[in-house]
């Protein structure tokens, strides 16, 4: 287990933590003394096995953590919010090398967090839980394109950040909606080809491709104007070409 | 203050220091070999810990609670039946031990209750979370962890000691304090009076330089 603070021993060295595990699981010394500096240089710390955890940054510290929870090989490592008290660059090199090692070793690897950006960067599945109940689970890539619970919904619009001006929603002409675009989709030109069919006006107000697991996931914030049945009829077309369309204001 | 006085009292001298150090050593001793099991019994018996037993919790307080409530002055005449039994004396220097003892395993539990309490509560559930069975964690975490603390501990309570090892003089304990108040006080013989406490502070120097060269070795915060 990976801890968001560390709860590393500060009275003992970056190798007697790594050593811990072993101990408590009764490991021969011979054993420790060859197993801590593999953890070590998986984790890149080779060169401070004698340091005090004092003495080291905190993504250093939290290379520490990881090293001591793969200590025992165990077949889930399991990380509780293990960047949340880190800056964002080494949050970065945290969640890289929890990649790397998941390579690596082929070890399944579940993380808490309620930072949107941890999750699409290294996940490949996500259960959104709600007052300690799981609310939703999937894919990352579906939750993300088609969040269904109220509080995914809110989660991955905040992802997203696709907050408008209070000024262009209050002056708004036409419908205002909000179109996902999945995988291949987003390379299509479905803007261009909805204007030719229906005469509607489009304009783009706000919008994102994301590239989550490799694969694009486009969300775009469009105001349609024109007669209302080009409007309707340009937001059924966009519907049948694009993942979901939600209007948002009429 | 001349020469010849410090001559003349010199074997006085020897002797009592010699009680104090034997008064001292066997009650830090105790408060150390006592008081620290029970200042961890305190502790791991305290609210979320592994073994959280509010009834032991609050009867181990209880007690300690009503002997350090208790004036030394008092608790020494109160424990003389005890140390009769226990010794089978009530004068001299390990006599007096008893009832300093006594003093020194609660003041001491408290201070280890204390200095455990530092340790991070994030440390104690990581060890939980790595299969650590409870002595292990009071083992390998608890005592490591609050080692300095301990020390620090153990400081204050050997000091406190000095002083209550001079109220030890009452009953006949003996001791470089209880020198000062039968030849400086009663006998008006401030020389006397001036070079014990010269000593005494010399002790209390000594031991609290010593303790605090231990512990800030050990804190590696």
């Amino acid at each position: 287990m990976v801890f968001q603070h560390f709860n590393l021993i500060h009275t003992r060295t970056v190798f007697e933590n790594v050593a811990f595990p072993l101990k408590i699981a009764g490991a021969a010394p011979s054993r420790i003394a060859a197993r801590v500096p593999e953890l070590l240089a998986l984790v890149g710390l080779s060169e401070k096995a004698n340091a005090y955890p004092s003495k080291l940054s905190g993504g250093q510290k939290q290379r520490v953590g990881i090293a001591r929870a793969l200590a025992n090989d165990p077949r889930i490592l399991l990380c509780d919010e293990p960047t949340s008290a880190l800056d964002q660059e080494t949050s970065r090199a945290i969640l890289e090398l929890l990649e790397d090692i998941h390579r690596k070793l082929g070890i399944t690897t579940i993380v808490i967090s309620h930072e949107m950006a941890v999750i699409k960067k290294i996940c490949t599945k996500v259960a959104v839980m709600h007052e300690g109940v799981i609310v939703e689970t999937g894919d990352v890539y579906d939750i993300f394109a088609a969040p269904r619970h109220p509080l995914t919904q809110k989660l991955v619009a905040h992802a997203f950040d696709l907050q408008l001006p209070e000024r262009i929603t209050r002056d708004l002409k036409g419908s205002l909606v909000k179109v996902v675009y999945r995988g291949g989709k987003a390379e299509e030109p479905v803007l261009s080809d909805t204007v030719r069919e229906f005469g509607a006006g489009i304009n783009v107000l706000h919008g994102k491709i994301e590239y989550i697991d490799g694969r694009p996931l486009g969300v775009l914030v469009l105001n349609v104007t024109g007669e209302a049945v080009q409007v309707k009829g340009a937001i059924d077309y966009l519907r049948s070409r694009t993942a979901l369309v939600e209007v948002m204001h009429e | 203050m001349n020469s010849q006085l410090l001559v003349s009292l010199w074997p006085d001298l020897v002797k009592a220091f010699v009680e104090t150090a034997q008064m001292l050593g066997i009650s830090l001793f105790l408060s150390i070999v006592v008081g620290v099991p029970l200042g961890l019994f305190l502790f791991v018996t305290d609210r979320g810990l592994f073994w959280e037993n509010k009834f032991l919790h609050g009867l181990g307080g209880f007690l300690v609670n009503v002997i350090r409530s208790t004036p030394f002055v008092i608790l020494l005449v109160l424990l003389l039946p005890l140390t009769q039994q226990l010794i089978g004396s009530t004068i001299g220097p390990v006599a007096a031990s008893v009832p300093l003892s006594v003093a020194a395993i609660v003041f001491n539990a408290r201070l280890v209750q204390a200095a455990l309490c530092e340790v991070d509560r994030g440390v104690i559930e990581a060890a939980t979370a790595f299969g650590a069975t409870p002595l292990q964690i009071i083992r390998d975490v608890l005592l490591i962890e609050a080692f300095p603390g301990l020390v620090r501990g153990v400081t204050v309570t050997a000091i406190s000691l000095v002083g209550y090892s001079a109220m030890a003089g009452i009953v006949g304990g003996g001791g470089v304090g209880d020198l000062a108040i039968r030849y400086g006080y009663y006998r008006y013989q401030t020389g006397v009076m001036v070079i014990t406490v010269v000593i005494l502070i010399a002790l209390v120097q000594v031991i609290q330089v010593a303790g605090d060269k231990v512990a800030d070795n050990a804190d590696k915060k």
